[in-house]
């Protein structure tokens, strides 16, 4: 069994990138281990990141994203803006980034896109 | 022993044709690719059950042909062998295609012959649970087919259905005449009755719209009707919901227990089936997949996303019913505008998506709603989605008219009542306006339901759907 549709399976393998795949209740997601933060901005250098990914995914976008550890700018000490909300997901409770996204083009965008809104919230956190 | 059935996608059929006709009547013969559809349970006998459905009509290379005429058909099978290659990378069942256009009925001797080899060599070649679908096409226009499975006996297909514009159904075990539908044979000809009668239909919800589809299909006579709903009889569906009592709504009546009771209680012979849950529930999903159409009679984007694909995939027509009832936005009573909207699902017309009739951002809204509804509610107060606001307005008269256009849709799939052959993809009528158009959309190239046949009759695939679900 797997959760992914195809072409994000076969996105995922290529850029050799680890996923976990989690199934709790009725929600499914997935956890990038690993992803590289911006060097010197954040207190650590690699983060966990997990994506709900809505019943209609691929055709509709997934919202926001989650992170482990929670993440603080070294500028400041303090948490980026926005990501003050907890929840949690597969034992671990995640650092909510309330980046909402309505842009989503069915068919053009899948678990690439979203990984690149993710790298580009991580980039200008402030 | 186990049923299956297979559906041809009609522009299937149509290149079928053109690759067997020969101008001195030789045999002719093609390959196809077939998807598979694997139903546990059926709803109605609860056996397990096969449906293969078209993916893909291949011509036999010219070099690999090597004799035909009118008794027979020979070809090399090194194209074959490529055929079995893709079936097995693809996931899909590989299938031969012959012609009898001298008119026999049925597979001969030298037919049984020829297909053991052929199956014996895909079994070589993919391994065990390798299946081999055989179709002969009699004469012009009329198909037979059977699968080879497991052992060296052949399993005929009980039906073979061909749907396009329209619903042909071909079948070896035809129902008798019905007395009571007599008079609808009247205006239509014998042979309606004998269809709906064969037909397994699925209702997705049934409130306002879907419990007047539910009488007029059992009142129609389709044979196998499927409701399925998740909600219970309110004392505000009263007025526009078909069967339902007070006394229903003071117990709180599952809404398809009363669609099941209300039918049952006509004596028309008809075998309803009710399930009572979200219709993308894996345990709803062999329900669905036995159905030859479905009513798309919620109003909730979600699951209109999800019946949207079911229709790709598994070459089952859906009939969606929407019904536009736009308050005034100034605060004064009465409607800015009503309509009620009847759209056909199938692979070569636009899907939901192009036609623009579903808002995806308020399909991920129900869904966390419905999943989630503590999250739900934090991210309302918190403006991140969206409230469901105010009740919708709903007027008996507007929903049961917005069904009987969706019911005859149905009829113009089975019998060319309008001239125009076959169902009309989408039409809208104005309610206050008194006059109705039918919309054209086209697909819209980078759809990944529509836009490409990559989808179209696929059938089973880890994730169903090759979405979230």
């Amino acid at each position: 069994m797997s959760l992914l549709p195809r072409q994000d399976r076969r996105y995922l393998e290529g850029r050799g990138i680890t996923v976990r795949e989690v199934i709790e209740g009725g929600k499914k997601g997935v956890i990038l281990t690993g992803i590289t933060l911006p060097e010197g901005k954040y207190q650590v250098a690699q983060t966990d990141i997990l994506i709900l990914l809505p019943p209609s995914y691929p055709e509709v976008a997934p919202d926001m994203f989650y992170a482990v550890p929670h993440l603080k700018l070294l500028a400041g000490q303090r948490e980026p803006r926005c990501t003050q909300v907890r929840e949690t997901h597969a034992g671990q409770t995640w650092q909510r980034w309330s980046r909402h996204n309505n842009q989503w083009r069915p068919g053009i965008d899948g678990i690439w896109t979203m990984l690149k809104r993710v790298e580009e919230a991580l980039e200008v956190a402030a | 022993m186990k049923r299956s059935d297979i559906t041809l996608h009609a522009r299937h059929r149509d290149k079928l044709q053109a690759l067997l006709a020969h101008p001195r009547g030789h045999e002719g013969a093609a390959y196809m690719l077939l998807g598979k559809s694997e139903i546990a349970q059926d709803p109605w006998d609860l056996e397990p059950r096969t449906r293969y459905t078209s993916y893909e009509v291949i011509a036999i290379p010219q070099e690999d042909r090597v004799d035909a005429s009118d008794k027979h058909v020979t070809w090399n099978t090194n194209s074959f062998a490529q055929l079995c290659r893709r079936a097995k990378e693809e996931g899909l069942v590989p299938a031969i295609v012959h012609s009898h256009p001298g008119g026999f009925d049925g597979f001969s001797e030298q037919d049984d012959r020829n297909e053991c080899d052929l199956f014996t060599m895909a079994r070589n070649r993919n391994g065990e649970g390798t299946r081999l679908v055989s179709v002969v096409q009699v004469g012009d226009s009329l198909y037979r087919a059977r699968v080879w499975e497991d052992d060296m006996t052949p399993l005929h297909c009980h039906r073979v259905t061909t749907i396009g514009t329209r619903i042909e159904i071909q079948s070896t075990d035809a129902p008798p005449p019905s007395e009571t539908l007599a008079r609808q044979a009247l205006a239509f000809g014998p042979e309606v009755n004998g269809l709906l009668k064969q037909l397994s239909v699925a209702v997705v919800g049934c409130g306002g719209t879907g419990s007047p589809v539910v009488q007029l299909l059992a009142r129609l006579g389709v044979g196998h009707i499927l409701v399925i709903d998740d909600d219970v009889v309110e004392h505000s569906n009263l007025n526009r919901l078909y069967g339902a009592t007070r006394k229903d709504a003071d117990h709180a009546v599952p809404k398809v227990d009363v669609m099941a009771r209300e039918v049952t209680m006509m004596g028309l012979d008809i075998e309803i089936q009710s399930v009572s849950g979200w219709v993308d529930a894996p345990d709803i999903r062999d329900a669905l997949k036995s159905c030859d159409i479905i009513f798309g009679c919620t109003d909730d984007h979600s699951g209109r996303l999800y019946l949207n694909r079911i229709a790709h995939f598994y070459l089952i027509p859906v009939i969606d019913v929407g019904l536009v009832l736009m308050p005034r936005d100034d605060g004064e009573p009465g409607l800015l505008e009503m309509a009620a909207r009847v759209s056909v699902l199938f692979p070569t017309s636009a899907c939901h998506g192009c036609r623009g009739t579903v808002d995806r951002v308020r399909a991920r809204e129900e869904d966390l709603e419905r999943l989630d509804p503590a999250e739900y509610e934090r991210q309302k107060t918190e403006a991140y989605v969206r409230g469901a606001g105010n009740p919708a307005p709903a007027v008996v008269t507007f929903t049961s008219e917005a069904a009987t256009m969706a019911v005859n849709e149905l009829l113009a799939g089975l019998v060319d009542f309008r001239g125009s052959g076959g169902w009309t993809w989408q039409r809208y009528r104005k309610l206050d306006k008194g006059f109705e158009r039918s919309q054209a959309a086209q697909p819209r190239s980078d759809c990944p339901v529509c836009g490409s046949e990559e989808y179209w009759g696929l059938g089973d695939v880890d994730p169903f759907l090759d979405r979230i679900g």
